[in-house]
């Protein structure tokens, strides 16, 4: 039988949830605690709460809450949750697991470096100098089309993370910078205004080895601050939740790899990967192991 | 085209609104009618299918090993196809709690 994770949240604070019960869901059924205790729906195995307000009136199962300070982070404790989530650097260091506020499953895209891109578009007859500019709240289709091919892209709002992650070079406003913790010129080039930023692109699309480089970083950038995957797998854990299957026998090589500890460059990751590619298609590209992976998921602290 | 983040028909879409034209369709030749063969008698059918059965056998097998590769790259897609679909639901389920949380207070 398929568990029953609940949210309970504030008005204020629900949307928060969306992107990560997105993908600590999977495999489960997702309820509104509230609806479900009213409709009297089979009690959940688990709840994810949005505040630390709603904890007094939730049942006696495991329970994953965001916490905002300090305070919120005691009264978690205090009534015994079994893990507080947070994107503070701050909570983080005293126990939080670390969500990212926007972030994206990093494992479902292949990093698409700027060369593999330069093949596509001459195999698509697309220019070869393909900038775009993103700013959509939504990735459909033509979107992430647009930023596996374009040699550049200026990318704002929400969708940011879904670029660095396809390994797009990008440029983007100091705003999503910010809200991001991209640091200017390392995982980002960031420009001021459209114009600038339009000018940027352009000028990175010229630069094969700037964007090689930009979109290396940026690659390692989302997989370490940026993934959904990994806070879910964890809190799934702790709130005793079943893990979710790999489907196939590539999936599931995939993750006995990762259950190995067996870093994103390793070559036996790649010679096995190489090995499967006639039954799942191309391995993904790994980022070049010149920058070594941090020991931490999230040694980094954001802004 | 393989990597899941490249649509066929986004890319048809990007070529048209960056001005360019579609590729052109390769006409296929029509197969020439082929001559009626003469109608064999019914030994010589019989002898036809047992000079052919080993080599129809060997067809047989290249065939299955071929499709082996083909049917493995179905049940990988089948496998991709089905876990979009657990992600929409899981995401479509987290859009309608939020909404039902959010709108509890409400009448």
């Amino acid at each position: 039988m398929t568990a029953v994770l609940a949210l309970a949240a504030t008005p204020s604070t629900a949307r928060r949830a969306v992107p990560f019960l997105g993908v600590l869901g999977i495999g489960t059924e997702v309820v509104s605690w509230h609806r479900a205790s009213a409709a009297t729906l089979p009690s959940p195995a688990a709840v994810l709460a949005t505040s630390t307000s709603v904890l007094p009136e939730l049942p006696a199962v495991p329970i994953a809450v965001w916490v905002d300070d300090l305070r919120s982070l005691r009264r978690a404790h205090d009534h015994d949750v079994e893990v507080a989530l947070s994107s503070s650097p701050e909570l983080i260091d005293h126990g939080a697991v670390p969500v990212p506020r926007n972030g994206v499953q990093v494992g479902r895209w292949p990093v698409l470096p700027p060369v593999a891109r330069a093949r596509h578009r001459r195999d698509l007859d697309l220019p070869d100098d393909l900038v775009v500019a993103i700013d959509h709240p939504v990735a459909t289709d033509d979107v992430v089309t647009a930023l596996a091919l374009a040699a550049a892209a200026v990318v704002t709002g929400p969708l940011l993370p879904l670029a660095l992650a396809l390994g797009t070079p990008v440029v983007t406003g100091p705003d999503s910078a910010r809200r991001h913790g991209i640091e200017a010129g390392v995982e980002a080039e960031v420009a001021a205004d459209p114009v600038a930023a339009d000018a940027a692109a352009r000028s990175l699309a010229r630069y094969e080895l700037g964007a090689a480089a930009l979109s290396r970083r940026g690659r390692r950038f989302a997989e370490h601050h940026l993934d959904l995957d990994r806070p879910a797998a964890a809190v799934r854990q702790r709130l005793g939740l079943a893990a979710v299957a790999a489907r196939g026998g590539a999936g599931r090589l995939r993750d006995r790899l990762d259950e190995l500890a067996t870093p994103v460059d390793a070559r036996i990751r790649t010679r096995a990967l190489d090995a499967t590619a006639a039954l799942t298609g191309p391995p993904p590209s790994h980022p070049a192991p010149s920058h070594p992976a941090p020991s931490h998921p999230h040694e980094r602290p954001h802004p | 085209m393989t990597h899941p983040a490249i649509d066929v028909d986004a890319v048809s879409r990007l070529r048209r609104q960056l001005g360019r034209a579609e590729p052109r369709l390769v006409a296929v030749p029509t197969p020439a009618p082929a001559a009626v063969a003469p109608v064999p008698t019914t030994r010589a059918r019989a002898l036809a299918s047992r000079l052919a059965a080993p080599v129809v056998a060997r067809a047989r097998e290249e065939l299955a090993r071929a499709a082996r590769g083909e049917l493995a790259a179905l049940h990988a897609e089948i496998d991709d196809l089905r876990e979009q679909l657990d992600r929409t639901r899981t995401t479509h389920a987290a859009e309608i709690a939020v909404l039902h949380e959010q709108l509890r207070e409400r009448p």
